[in-house]
């Protein structure tokens, strides 16, 4: 991850314990400029900074009621800007709720566990991997 | 008919003769009657001329008389004399001839009165006369007189002559009518001879001829009668009226199965048992009838015998004696029907390989054609004969122009082209003879020639058929072949270099961490026994038991790689199974009494006591299945068997099963858990630590070694991980005991001696063998140690391997080669690659350990090989237990920070803000929590549980609050067991109420620290 120094990485977790070690894991681990958030609204009022990745909790709701949820969140996002990419975290491990993520436009899918820190790096690898793949396409679209 | 002829003939004969004699009377009579007439005439002639006579002689009398009276002279008187005389004659003659004459009777008797009369007369004058002489008046007188009788006379006479003379008219008449008749009748006659000859003539000709008829006639018949009965073609004549067989020849009889005649004749089909279908019958018949030629006409019949015979038939209808007949001429055609069938189907299988062979030499030719090698054959003189497309296109000129050309002309060397010719007439086959094609466009085309000869029906050599085929393509294909070769062989090599260096790196790698991993974790240990406050020993086990886990780490990776390289190998020495297992479990024990688990082993007795096996790899395997069943088990039990499966004179088949009582594999997952990396769920790392190799390398290595291991679980009940090992079986008593511990024995006074460069590790061997209870020495490199060995005994060497002066293997070599000395030597290396492993072996030492050193496998390994159990006092193992079974932290503290410290490297500005956190946003979740439960608000309880479990594996608060909480969420989403809740909820409270207590002293002792 070469072009990690040039990422502005959004967090968004209501869980500010695990909020806090992934911002560590990522401080430590690679040289991405990172923003944490506790709320989905918090993260929508930055999105004009133009975050390269939103990692984003499926639960942003579970101790303030009224706050949005990760889902609606990601419309949000999407809505304001489609080409942004985020990848859903979740404590669940289940298959409906990777579906539903997967259905509102989000990259990826991920269980918080141990590795999920791993994991997000392999996506957020990924997903330069496919905006360069992407970009090298609609330029060879472009000539053709 | 013959017979009628005849008597038409006999009949005709008759009447002719009839005829004949008819007009002979006829003629006969005739010319009687004409004779007669004749006569008539003549009588009447006679009388008329006696007429005259009489006349005359009255006349003359007269005449005479008168004369003599008027004269008197006598002389006159002479006539009348010579009358008198005749007169009465004639008058007689007269009389006579006319006395058949009653017409003329009277006449004649008036004419003799007359006559008499007068000559009275006459005589009276002359004499008067002569007597008186004249006297005139009687004179006168009597002259009237004689003068009126006269007249009288000849008036007389003239009647009587005219009489006559109708008499001769009539008569005439009827003599010429007669003869007219006669010759009327004589040209009849002479006609009707001429006819009869004439017929006769004819009758006898015709005659004649009937007889060569006849004869030809009884000619033929003997000639039909024999063609009938002797005619192959069968022939029956049928009468139509009633059916029956009027006639039949031989041939016939035969076609019916019949011998004789007389058994057919006058029978029908019907009764002689010969079926014919009677609509063929009434078919010919009514062709027949409307004079339709019947001929050929074939049909099936069936005879007396039943055989089924088909027979051609020609029918024609005729009459035999008014009867209506047909005659049937049929012909026996079974067995041309037969071979007419044979023929057809012969025919059909000639037309068919006619057409297939038509087809194939079509196919050939296609063949032939299609072929992209030039095809050309060429006849003895080297002249081309026939060619296809290809050779053709592969010259460049036209095939008609190319036939009958020379076979060399189109070549860049004619002459060798030449010696292709003659090879191939010579040896009768030619093979891979390479030519070069010359196109007219100049175009070249490297050939390769194969071909035979064939031959004509004699066995004559007539032509070669030569094949080229075009190797441009090979040539090209084998040039890049080359160069792929070439280059894959590059590539292979690289990448041979590559797994090399990925070998060496990893194994550098291995070397260079464990080497000062050896010396942090074994400081560590021995730091731990020096006296500390509580927060030290915690802070030191935190760092030991990270060293640990990456010792364990890069061990695993380090396997792996060499199972993956395919370098490990495995050793086949004798050891003890029991022994091996017995003291693989009491490494376990302190781990498994630590989690409140208990331990069943069970050993099947009938398993050999000595097998052949690599032991260290088997404890390996054991070792991580148990490791990971004390892992995932927090309440229960973990057995471990090992049966017999079975065995013969040679092998037992041993399988070795762990099972734990366990969080278990969903279904889902069972099948991936061997494979790298991976772990049941993403979220059991978290919670239970490990790098998901333990799992692959045991696998791994059962596989290696010819075995299976297999998984069995049910989640939330536990795990059973078996594997299945062959082992050869031995007579040699296991020279190494494997034993690792004898948990009732103890080995003392143990001399050894450390061969080792590094101040460092010196340091820590010696540190390690003071706690062992062992004396020992050190030895900076391996003449040191010989000069050693050779001054004082040991009871074992620990060798390292990597030294300045003399290494680990000269030493070793030295030892067994020069100084014959049977000292146990262990190997300590930190590099485990396979190579050093075999040199180990092969210079003689008898076992090696790696570094770091795990300071219970090194006392195990020192104990096995020096054989000195010693029964050891109860406090010395325990202290000994303390020390191999040091794994820090057993106090009653629930959170455990070395996680955290993992996680941040130890920083302590992280793992303050970490735990401020944790302290921040856990006591309001608390009191939520509690208010949650109060308030019987499910749904936020669970929300709250939910948001505390990913805490308690960052604070590494024991798993079992983290099933709780999720017991906690399951009953409250499903509300279901909400009775179990409260206390649930309970013990969340107290051990996240411990934890924070527990955790503001951590922060509060970072932040004293820094």
């Amino acid at each position: 991850m070469q072009s990690d120094k040039n990422i502005l990485l959004f967090l968004v977790d209501d869980d500010a314990l695990f909020l806090k070690a992934l911002e560590i894991e990522f401080m430590e681990n690679t040289g991405s400029i990172i923003k944490t958030f506790v709320t989905g609204e918090l993260c929508l009022a930055s999105l004009a900074d133009k975050p390269d990745v939103i990692i984003l909790d499926y639960h942003l709701n579970s101790i303030d009621k009224e706050a949005i949820n990760g889902l609606e969140t990601l419309d949000r996002i999407k809505k304001f800007n489609p080409s942004i990419p985020v990848i859903m975290l979740s404590s669940q491990d289940k298959i409906e709720v990777a579906v539903n993520c997967m259905k509102h436009l989000a990259f990826d899918y991920i269980v918080k566990s141990e590795t999920a820190f791993l994991r997000l790096q392999k996506a957020i690898t990924a997903i330069f991997h496919n905006q360069k793949i992407e970009k090298a396409l609609s330029w060879y679209m472009e000539k053709m | 008919m013959k017979f009628l002829l005849e008597k038409k003939i006999a009949f005709a004969y008759f009447l002719a003769a009839a005829a004949m004699v008819l007009v002979l009377v006829v003629f006969y009579n005739n010319t009687k009657r004409v004779k007669a007439t004749n006569d008539l005439v003549e009588h009447t002639q006679e009388v008329l001329s006696k007429c005259d006579d009489v006349m005359m002689d009255v006349l003359y009398i007269e005449t005479s008389s008168r004369g003599f009276r008027l004269t008197g002279n006598e002389l006159f008187l002479e006539p009348y004399n010579t009358s008198i005389v005749t007169i009465n004659g004639n008058l007689a003659t007269l009389a006579q001839l006319t006395g058949g004459n009653a017409n003329q009777q009277p006449r004649v008797d008036t004419l003799k009165k007359l006559i008499a009369n007068r000559l009275i007369l006459a005589k009276t004058n002359i004499e008067v006369r002569r007597h008186n002489g004249l006297k005139r008046k009687s004179e006168i007188v009597d002259d009237q007189k004689a003068e009126m009788l006269t007249s009288k006379i000849r008036t007389l006479i003239a009647a009587i002559n005219s009489n006559e003379y109708s008499l001769l008219k009539q008569r005439k008449l009827d003599n010429q009518r007669s003869t007219k008749y006669s010759d009327l009748i004589l040209i009849l006659f002479l006609t009707l001879i001429v006819i009869i000859s004439g017929l006769v003539i004819y009758i006898t000709l015709n005659r004649k001829i009937k007889h060569e008829y006849a004869l030809e006639l009884r000619h033929s018949a003997k000639l039909f009668s024999n063609l009938f009965n002797y005619n192959p073609a069968a022939i029956a004549i049928y009468n139509l009226n009633n059916g029956e067989i009027l006639n039949a020849n031989n041939s016939f009889l035969t076609l019916i199965d019949y011998t004789s005649k007389e058994q057919v004749l006058s029978k029908t089909f019907a009764q002689l048992g010969v079926f014919v279908d009677p609509k063929y019958g009434e078919l010919v018949v009514e062709l027949l009838k409307e004079n339709i030629v019947v001929n050929d006409l074939e049909t099936i019949i069936l005879t007396k015998k039943g055989d089924i015979k088909w027979v051609s038939v020609s029918a024609l209808l005729l009459e035999v004696e008014t009867t209506p007949c047909v005659c049937f001429v049929s012909i026996d055609i079974t067995d041309r029907k037969k071979a007419e069938e044979q023929l057809f189907n012969v025919n059909k299988d000639l037309e068919k390989s006619y057409k297939s062979y038509k087809l194939l030499s079509f196919y050939s030719r296609s063949l032939i054609e299609a072929s992209l090698d030039p095809l050309i054959a060429i006849n003895t003189e080297g002249k081309i004969v026939d060619i296809n497309q290809a050779k053709a296109a592969i010259t460049g000129v036209e095939r008609e122009k190319l036939i009958g050309t020379n076979f060399f002309d189109y070549f860049t060397e004619p002459q060798k082209a030449q010696l292709v010719y003659k090879e191939v007439f010579t040896n009768g086959t030619i093979s891979n003879a390479p030519l070069t094609f010359r196109n007219v466009n100049g175009k070249l085309t490297d050939v390769l020639f194969n071909g035979s000869v064939y031959n004509d029906d004699a066995g004559q050599v007539t032509g070669a058929v030569v094949v080229a085929r075009d190797i441009t393509e090979q040539k090209r294909f084998e040039k890049e072949l080359i160069e792929a070769k070439i280059s894959a062989e590059g590539a292979a090599i690289l990448a041979e270099e590559s797994v090399r260096a990925k070998q060496q790196f990893l194994s550098n790698m291995s070397h260079e961490i464990r080497t000062p991993m050896n010396a942090i974790i074994g400081f560590t240990k021995v730091m731990l026994k020096t006296t500390l406050n509580a927060k030290q020993k915690e802070y030191l086990t935190a760092i030991k038991m990270s060293g640990d886990s990456l010792i364990v780490l890069i061990n695993d990776i380090l396997d792996l790689a060499k199972v993956d390289s395919g370098k490990m190998i495995f050793e086949q020495t004798p050891f003890k199974m029991a022994a091996s297992i017995t003291a693989m479990l009491h490494l376990f024990e302190t781990k498994i009494k630590e989690k409140n688990l208990q331990l069943v082993k069970k050993y099947d007795c009938s398993i050999p006591a000595v097998l052949m096996g690599d032991s260290a790899r088997l404890h390996q395997i054991i070792l991580n299945l148990i490791s990971n069943a004390v892992k995932f088990t927090s309440t229960g039990q973990i057995t471990v068997s090992v049966q017999m499966v079975s065995e013969n004179e040679t092998q037992a088949i041993i399988e070795f099963a762990v099972t734990d009582t366990g969080i278990g594999i969903p279904p889902d997952k069972t099948s991936t858990v061997f494979e790298n990396f991976q772990q049941a769920a993403s979220n059991i790392s978290r919670l239970y630590g490990g790098t998901g190799l333990g799992l692959a390398i045991a696998k791994q290595l059962v596989e290696s070694q010819g075995g299976t291991i297999n998984v069995q679980s049910k989640q939330n009940e536990g795990s059973t991980f078996s594997f299945v090992l062959t082992f050869q079986k031995t007579n040699i008593e296991a020279e190494m005991e494997t034993e690792i511990i004898d948990p009732t024995s103890e080995v003392k006074n143990i001399k050894v001696l450390v061969v080792e460069d590094m101040a460092l590790n010196q340091l820590l061997m010696k540190t390690l063998l003071d706690d062992f209870g062992f004396t020992h020495d050190i030895a900076g490199n391996g003449k040191i140690a010989i000069d050693k060995l050779q001054h004082k005994t040991y009871d074992i060497v620990l060798m390292d391997l990597q030294m300045p002066i003399m290494n680990g293997f000269e030493a070793t070599a030295y030892i067994r080669n020069t100084m014959h000395s049977a000292i146990p030597i262990i190997a300590l290396t930190a590099d485990v690659t396979t190579v050093d492993l075999k040199k180990c072996n092969a210079v003689g030492m008898d076992d090696y350990i790696s570094k770091p050193l795990d300071e219970r496998l090194l006392y195990s390994k020192i104990i096995d090989l020096v054989k000195k159990p010693i029964i050891a006092n109860e406090d010395d193992y325990k202290a000994k237990i303390e020390v191999i079974a040091d794994t820090g932290i057993t106090d009653e503290k629930c959170t455990d920070l070395t996680f955290l410290a993992l996680h941040t490297r130890a920083n302590p500005q992280l793992m303050m803000q970490m735990i401020t956190l944790y302290l921040d946003q856990t006591r309001p979740l608390i009191s939520r929590m509690k208010q949650g439960l109060h308030d019987n608000d499910w749904e936020s309880l669970s929300a709250i549980v939910h948001k505390l479990i990913p805490s308690f594996s960052i604070m590494g608060i024991h798993s079992d609050f983290t099933d709780k909480a999720r017991k906690i969420q399951e009953y409250t989403n499903a509300e279901q067991h909400l009775d179990e809740v409260p206390e649930l909820v309970m013990d969340l409270e107290n051990v996240c109420t411990k934890a924070c207590m527990e955790l503001e002293i951590e922060l509060n002792l970072i932040k004293y620290k820094n």
